[in-house]
């Protein structure tokens, strides 16, 4: 969503890409939160399984953070509604995915943050270059489990953003701080 | 041991949509209850069936012809159940 005027009265006309037909009012809520992006670091052999294990830990934490936003959908929705998040909690499930992140951790000796960046962005470099327009435009589906982006927020340790284009919250996927170096 | 059994059919994308999140999620949970390894092709890629973000990058738009790939010993019913989410469009029309 990009910022296209600011009138006198101070209001903000913000121009974006519509999810949900119709006009709603009410109180806004700003997902995308602002940070700085997250820092390379090059970690030692040692540290690695450190980082795998800081990984496993925000999976754990992001995989119940979806369960819990379905039981809310489910209950709010119905369950039909709510099933949207299977495809969710599959991508954290996801063996492949995960082992390819432990993979680049082993091999490129970073810190978790940016190999998880490098992987989800291989996977966002394939969705750009599907041909069928009709399902590229599907990005609402498909980028929502794959977009991701890294940010710090100083306060609760490091965060990863994996962004939604769906209407429902951005899932977040926070790592406990690194372990200082000995 | 028993010889590990390998099957391959082609399958037609039905479903108006394609293979979005919601039928790549009924693929991985539906593979996931089989011991064999399940592979999904095209244009002489393929990926697993259990993976998401491996379904979700196969370009699986309808129309496309993609190849499925069964190796394992359930792999008759494994191919039965998901040649069948294909042909039933994965419940969505």
């Amino acid at each position: 969503m990009s910022e296209v005027t600011t009138d006198l009265s101070g209001e903000l006309v913000l121009q974006g890409v519509g999810v949900s037909p119709g006009v709603a009012i009410g109180e806004v809520v700003v997902f995308a939160q602002e940070g700085a992006a997250v820092s390379e670091r090059v970690i030692s052999e040692r540290d690695v399984p450190l980082e795998i294990a800081r990984f496993e830990e925000a999976l754990i934490k992001t995989r119940h953070q979806i369960s819990e936003l379905q039981h809310k959908v489910s209950a709010e929705l119905g369950k039909k509604h709510a099933s949207i998040f299977d495809a969710h909690l599959l991508v954290v499930d996801d063996r492949y995915f995960v082992e390819e992140v432990i993979r680049g951790l082993r091999d490129k000796q970073r810190n978790v943050e940016v190999v998880l960046n490098d992987v989800a962005g291989r996977y966002i470099e394939m969705l750009n270059r599907v041909e069928d327009d009709y399902l590229r435009e599907r990005a609402a589906d498909v980028r929502d489990v794959t977009a991701a982006s890294v940010k710090t927020s100083p306060a609760n340790g490091w965060t990863a953003w994996i962004s939604w284009n769906v209407p429902v919250s951005p899932l977040r996927m926070t790592f406990s701080r690194p372990t200082p170096p000995a | 041991m028993a010889e590990e059994k390998v099957i391959l059919r082609e399958i037609e994308v039905l479903n108006k949509y394609g293979i979005h999140a919601r039928p790549a999620a009924l693929l991985v949970k539906t593979a996931g209850k089989f011991a064999c390894d399940i592979f999904i092709g095209k244009k002489g890629e393929e990926v697993s069936a259990k993976s998401i973000m491996g379904l979700l990058a196969i370009e699986g738009y309808q129309g496309a012809k993609l190849s499925v790939r069964v190796v394992g010993i359930d792999a008759e019913q494994a191919l039965a159940e998901i040649s069948g989410l294909f042909e039933k469009k994965f419940f969505e029309e």
